[in-house]
């Protein structure tokens, strides 16, 4: 705590510092969020990635935290008006009011994360058939009964997308696999996610696949209870449950922020749909499990390597 | 879609996860049962509920046992009961305010405060919980021994609960002053019944028994704290008083309705992948409104319930 403390008083100098000197013009970058920043989840990520972009870029940053859905087009015209640059919204649920802002100011540029593709704004997606099918893959090496299961809250187009993917990835490896879909209705329930999971489990999945918030953590547990195994497809389970994770994804916002804004900042961004393949600087593989075999490895390799190549791709089938 | 019903494995696990989503319900709706009992309205169950589980992750990580976060629980639901019936009692302030009030203040501050005593957060703990007790011979019963006799000690604990509410209420001299006080405190004031302390009295034990529905989440579900935890569970379960007619053992069967249609839900949506899940999602409670309308009739809550009382008042 005393660390991250003076981490962050060091580079609040550091900013302080170079806006004193050479930096009157500074990019002047905004990022409305959902949640809050300490979340350990999405919201921290992007965080993250903000003070990155000021650190290393030497933009000025702001940003303001849980921001509920009707006051979205006011604190993003806001910043817009206090002559920000760029304004982010963090989040598909930004979307709508990102197109407006866009519209009221055309000067600025817009960027969603994770939002669907949309006039006037930039947005940052990842191609989630791609992170679903590695998962599946390992998933078809690592399943003993034949059945897996994935696990959200809301039936929500990146979701769908990642499923695709995982379905098809665990049908590449056994044809005749089930794949059991679960949704709980609530991102952050742990006890409703936790009883998801051991239902699909008693009936038969023996790797989940969590796509929630704190929601997680329930998958986690019932993992850990049962003895079976998790894939992991925003951020990396592996190094605080090395012993269910089989292999995680990270789809690293925070990475794809700051590559946005060092776009902006060669004023190179366009209001288009910006889209992160595996295996790019914002969205990669994240650890295997100790004990995963070599073939599962080699299969996850050769996959990465052919959508890379383009020789692959997941959501064309 | 009914075929676990017949493998005995498939719907013990059934019962069971239907048991387990049903409990923080049960302790919530005991509660505002017994508040609403005394003519007092307790919106504030879900905010106990938050209350109770992070008392519990509190008094857990701190003792390092199960038996002192259920302490620190309790002690966090009577504070919250002290301070709903100081201002919907004493101070005469509008009861469902409140308790909109008590829930608001229980999520800033648990959420603030997880931060400040865990550290790492609340969802990197790791608690020791309750682990269930196997009762000899009984737990062997197939599918409902593993059900009602290998539970911890929070299930039995709720059962005595129930039973005690429905004993003191109906069966005691006691629960006829709390009955009276809820129905007309007047004439119960004007018979010698201490309205004032015997509304206090119960809104801090009913505000202890909810919070014990948040230690139950935390001690014997998921051994970790999370921001706003509690997801709207304390709305069921005072939906669950309304079903259950402001009879505790009604409104534990409510309960259980909620918590078996929810895990029921659960496995519906696999077998029928086409449907829409929300369809399945909004089960739990087209059954409870079908069951309000259709089964029971007209609901009569206690006659001064969510009016403070005032000796002057005429």
């Amino acid at each position: 705590m005393k660390n991250k403390l003076a981490i962050g008083l060091a580079a609040i100098g550091v900013a302080a510092v170079m806006q004193g000197t050479a930096l009157a013009e500074a990019l002047k970058v905004a990022v409305v969020l959902p949640g809050v920043v300490t979340d350990k989840s999405f919201n921290e990520n992007v965080y993250q990635g903000l003070t990155r972009a000021r650190d290393e870029l030497g933009v000025e940053i702001a940003y303001t935290e849980k921001v509920p859905q009707p006051s979205q087009v006011e604190v993003m015209s806001d910043y817009a008006r206090r002559g920000y640059d760029v304004v982010v919204g963090a989040g598909a649920e930004y979307t709508d009011a990102a197109k407006r802002v866009a519209r009221q100011f055309p000067d600025i540029d817009v960027i969603v994360l994770n939002g669907a593709p949309t006039d006037g704004v930039a947005t940052i997606n990842y191609d989630n058939q791609q992170f679903g099918y590695v998962l599946g893959l390992a998933a078809g090496h690592g399943s003993e009964t034949g059945k897996i299961a994935a696990l959200s809250a809301q039936q929500v187009p990146a979701f769908e997308q990642v499923v695709e993917g995982y379905r098809a990835g665990f049908n590449a490896v056994r044809p005749d696999g089930e794949v059991l879909v679960a949704y709980t209705n609530d991102w952050a329930d742990i006890a409703k996610a936790k009883e998801a999971s051991l239902n699909v489990i008693s009936q038969g999945a023996d790797v989940l696949l969590p796509y929630l918030d704190a929601g997680f953590l329930g998958v986690v547990q019932a993992a850990e209870e049962r003895d079976v195994h998790v894939v992991g497809v925003v951020r990396d389970l592996s190094g605080e449950y090395p012993e269910v994770n089989l292999l995680s994804t990270v789809l690293d916002f925070g990475g794809a922020l700051y590559q946005a804004v060092e776009l902006a900042q060669n004023e190179a961004i366009e209001p288009r749909d910006y889209r992160f393949g595996i295996g790019t600087d914002a969205g990669y593989l994240g650890g295997f499990n100790a004990e995963a075999s070599q073939e599962m490895r080699d299969a996850v390799a050769a996959a990465v390597e052919k959508m890379q190549a383009g020789e692959l791709d997941p959501s064309a089938e | 879609m009914f075929d676990f019903v017949f493998d005995a494995a498939q719907f013990g696990e059934f019962l069971a996860t239907g048991l387990r989503l049903s409990m923080p319900l049960i302790f919530a709706a005991m509660g505002g049962l017994l508040c609403e009992r005394a003519g007092v309205f307790n919106i504030a169950l879900e905010g106990q509920l938050l209350l109770g589980a992070f008392g519990a992750a509190l008094g857990a990580h701190l003792t390092g046992m199960a038996g002192g976060g259920v302490a620190v629980a309790l002690v966090f639901g009577a504070a919250s009961g002290l301070g709903l019936a100081l201002l919907g009692v004493t101070l005469r302030v509008n009861q469902i305010v409140v308790g909109i009030a008590v829930i608001l203040f229980a999520i800033g501050f648990t959420s603030f405060m997880s931060r400040v005593a865990f550290e790492g957060g609340g969802n990197s703990l790791r608690l020791d919980g309750f682990r269930p007790i196997d009762i000899p011979i009984l737990s062997d019963i197939p599918v409902i021994g593993p059900v009602l006799f290998a539970q911890d000690l929070l299930f039995y604990l709720m059962l005595a609960v129930v039973a005690a509410i429905q004993i003191v209420l109906f069966r005691t001299g006691l629960g006829l002053s709390i009955r009276a006080v809820g129905e007309s405190p007047a004439t119960a004031d004007a018979a010698g019944v201490p309205v004032f302390t015997l509304r206090y009295g119960v809104i801090v034990a009913g505000s202890m028994i909810a919070s014990l529905g948040g230690a139950y989440i935390v001690l014997s579900q998921v051994f970790l704290f999370s921001d706003n935890m509690s997801a709207g569970k304390g709305f069921i379960g005072l939906a669950a008083i309304v079903l259950g007619r402001w009879n505790p053992v009604l409104a534990l069967l409510a309960c259980l309705l909620f918590g078996l249609f929810d895990a029921f839900q659960l496995r519906l949506q696999f077998q029928s992948p086409d449907m829409p899940f929300q369809v399945f999602a909004a089960l739990p409670y087209v059954i409870s409104i079908m069951a309000l309308v259709g089964l029971i009739g007209r609901a009569q809550p206690p006659a001064a319930v969510g009016r403070p009382y005032d000796r002057e008042m005429r």
